[in-house]
């Protein structure tokens, strides 16, 4: 008997916009993504990659379609229940690293543990070891104006991973960074997850991590036009 | 909990924003506590210079003013002119008068040296002391005592020649003669209710108030102008009539009071001026300030011709600098204070709000890791709570320095009562009259703690209010938005 799938999507698809001004970012888009899979979106700017993470991440609906995870349609959540979902079982890393400029680099990770209500203990134990499996240990305390771009990426990751997320998505993590940093980046993150047989999800313009990426979709105009497995 | 140390760090690590959120709420914290000191400044001194006259503000005093349908005229209308009396009073206020008019051969012989003190009744009808009682029973009158107010006229001169003999002389025909006629006021009160007199225990301001028991029915006090006058002082015997009284006190009557000159007990006066069980005023204290209207309104239905002066009412004569800046404070700083509220609420509204969609990114992402939107809210107003409360205490600060310069600049206040003299008599001098002139007073500006407390509290309120907004705001907006948000 076949496992099903973590995500199961169908004809889903996402309008931004009404009337003559609408635009159909994802158009009919089937799709599924077994647990532990390690998948890369590529494509076009505007074809609908980021949508399509949005959608996985819960943090937006589609119009159209169902997009099942772990057997249960997110589509029709409440907005109070997609919160909890991503708390529970979602880790996002951004482009932008969106650290919280105020808070140290332990801060930043301890955020990401807030909604879990961990005891305070457990909490900066928890964000002291991501930190450490990123190779922060020495850089816990300071603030992200005081690290360097790969530095902070790396801090993002491990605000990420510290909540040992089912999915891990990544939208073009290495977009902001050279790239020999931008390499370092993605091998911490495609190592790490596949060390923990973490679902990772990540978008990126670099056919160098494309080639070597598991399973590849590539998106043009909101669709799935390939979907390539190594 | 991670809710503190973020609120610590947001607060602490934006400083500029901080500072000046909270500088907006503190200056306007300042003002609502500086001008709210001063106002009770202003209040205590109003209060200072009216409450020797006004008690605690639950006094009142009655009297049966005589009203002459021919004011202008005065005494020329005579008696007949009073047209509101029954003919028995008419009867009774003639025979009081009656020894105004002095018939010369009654003084002595010819070119004889003589000195006599007459009473009369002026302005102020006198009634049975009885009524003194019935004021009592009335609902919401806590107490009420009975007082007797007349002139005193001290006559002195050498009996006329013939041309006089068989005419009668008063102070009208006084000039031209050799007979002085001397007007000063006496008033009789009771010694059993000394703080509800025409001169309580607290206007003596040089030696003692009268003896509680049977000897202070020999002694009198008088006003400081009257000792000035007559050169008395303390120990001095003053005769009145056929009785000699010991000064035992100097008062000061207060400004807008009503004063006589002499004070002695009301049971000796009343003997002396032939007006036994008879009194033309009385003082009434009521249950409670609220009582006061309803009292009056009482006493003027039940005392047919009676007229009850208030507190109310001689606060009503007071001008002067005092009133002006009291005013200054009712209307205008008050307003200033309000309006400066409501400033400080909309700058910390506004950097607040300013502040969270610079955040609008961060905001998103919290938001994007599954923060719920009731803990965004509680993020961003707790750290306008703790930006209202460093508003608050600073400005509660600045306040409290402000209040203590104007506390010590020892600003002097004037508080003036005209110089109307509304109990004048038809003889042509006062009695019981209003005290006129100046009176300084310092303002001060104290401190209560409630003010400071509500101060802090609207400082707080405002932070709350402005994070709440701000907070709401930021946690409604969908990630995927606030992530796009280029910050």
């Amino acid at each position: 008997m076949n496992t099903p799938p973590l995500f199961r999507l169908r004809e889903v698809a996402r309008t931004h916009g009404r009337g003559p001004a609408a635009v159909r970012a994802l158009d009919g888009v089937d799709l599924d993504i077994a647990a532990g899979e390690q998948l890369v979106i590529t494509g076009a700017s505007g074809s609908g990659k980021t949508t399509l993470l949005q959608i996985l991440g819960a943090l937006d609906r589609p119009t159209e379609g169902t997009v099942a995870f772990d057997g249960s349609d997110i589509a029709s959540l409440s907005t109070t229940d997609l919160t909890r979902l991503r708390a529970s079982d979602f880790g996002f890393v951004f482009q932008q690293f969106n650290l919280i400029p105020t808070l140290s680099a332990s801060g930043n990770v301890e955020s990401g543990l807030a909604p879990l209500r961990l005891a305070k203990g457990e909490r900066k134990e928890k964000a002291m070891s991501a930190l450490e499996s990123v190779g922060l240990g020495d850089r816990t305390k300071h603030l992200p104006s005081e690290l360097s771009g790969g530095e902070q990426q790396r801090v993002a990751i491990a605000r990420a991973l510290a909540r040992d997320p089912k999915v891990l998505l990544a939208d073009e993590p290495t977009g902001n960074l050279d790239s020999r940093t931008g390499r370092e980046v993605l091998e911490l993150l495609t190592g790490v997850a596949r060390a923990e047989q973490r679902t990772v999800i990540l978008i990126t313009h670099d056919r160098d991590i494309a080639a070597h990426a598991p399973r590849v979709l590539e998106m043009l105009d909101g669709r799935i036009v390939a979907d390539r497995r190594a | 909990m991670f809710y503190l140390s973020y609120l610590g760090a947001e607060v602490r690590r934006r400083l500029g924003r901080t500072v000046l959120t909270a500088l907006g709420l503190a200056i306007g914290v300042a003002l609502v506590v500086a001008v709210s000191a001063l106002s009770q400044g202003l209040d205590d001194a109003q209060e200072e210079v009216l409450k020797p006259l006004t008690g605690l503000g639950t006094d009142m005093a009655v009297a049966r003013p005589l009203r002459s349908t021919e004011d202008d005229e005065g005494f020329a209308s005579g008696i007949g002119g009073f047209l509101q009396l029954s003919p028995e009073e008419i009867e009774r206020l003639q025979d009081e008068n009656q020894s105004a008019i002095v018939d010369p051969s009654e003084l002595g012989e010819p070119g004889e040296d003589f000195e006599s003190d007459i009473f009369v009744t002026t302005t102020q009808l006198s009634f049975p002391a009885a009524e003194v009682g019935n004021v009592q029973g009335l609902e919401g009158v806590q107490t009420a005592a009975g007082t007797l107010t007349l002139s005193l006229l001290n006559v002195t001169g050498t009996v006329p020649e013939q041309g006089f003999q068989g005419g009668a002389i008063g102070p009208g025909a006084a000039a031209g003669s050799d007979i002085n006629f001397d007007p000063s006021t006496i008033s009789g009160i009771d010694r059993q209710a000394p703080d509800l007199g025409v001169v309580t225990p607290a206007q003596v301001i040089r030696g003692d108030w009268f003896d509680e028991g049977a000897e202070g029915a020999a002694q009198a006090v008088v006003t400081q102008g009257y000792a000035g006058r007559k050169g008395v002082n303390i120990g001095s015997a003053i005769p009145v009539q056929d009785g000699t009284f010991e000064v035992v006190g100097i008062a000061e009557p207060p400004l807008g009071g009503s004063a006589s000159d002499v004070y002695i007990d009301l049971s000796r006066l009343q003997e002396l001026s032939d007006r036994v069980d008879r009194v033309n005023g009385i003082q009434v204290r009521a249950e409670s300030a609220d009582a006061v209207s309803g009292v009056a309104a009482a006493i003027e239905d039940e005392f047919e011709g009676a007229t009850v002066t208030t507190a109310a009412d001689l606060a009503d004569q007071v001008s002067g600098s005092l009133l002006d800046a009291q005013r200054l404070a009712d209307n205008l700083s008050l307003a200033l204070a309000a309006v400066a509220l409501v400033a400080a609420f909309l700058i910390a509204m506004l950097l607040t709000l300013t502040g969270v969609n610079k955040r609008t990114r961060e905001l998103g992402t919290l938001s994007a890791l599954g923060w719920s939107r009731l803990s965004i809210v509680r993020q961003v107003a707790g750290e306008a709570v703790l930006t209202g409360i460093v508003g608050g205490l600073v400005g509660a600060g600045l306040g409290a320095l402000a209040a203590f310069g104007l506390d010590r600049a020892d600003t002097q206040l004037t508080a003036s009562v005209g110089g109307e003299q509304a109990n004048t008599g038809p003889l042509g001098f006062g009695q019981g009259q209003i005290v006129s002139g100046s009176s300084e007073v310092s303002l001060g500006a104290p401190l209560s703690p409630d003010i400071i407390l509500i101060a802090i509290g609207l400082a707080i309120a405002g932070g709350l209010l402005a994070g709440l907004v701000g907070g709401w705001r930021a946690a409604r907006l969908r990630p995927v938005d606030a992530l796009r948000h280029v910050g």
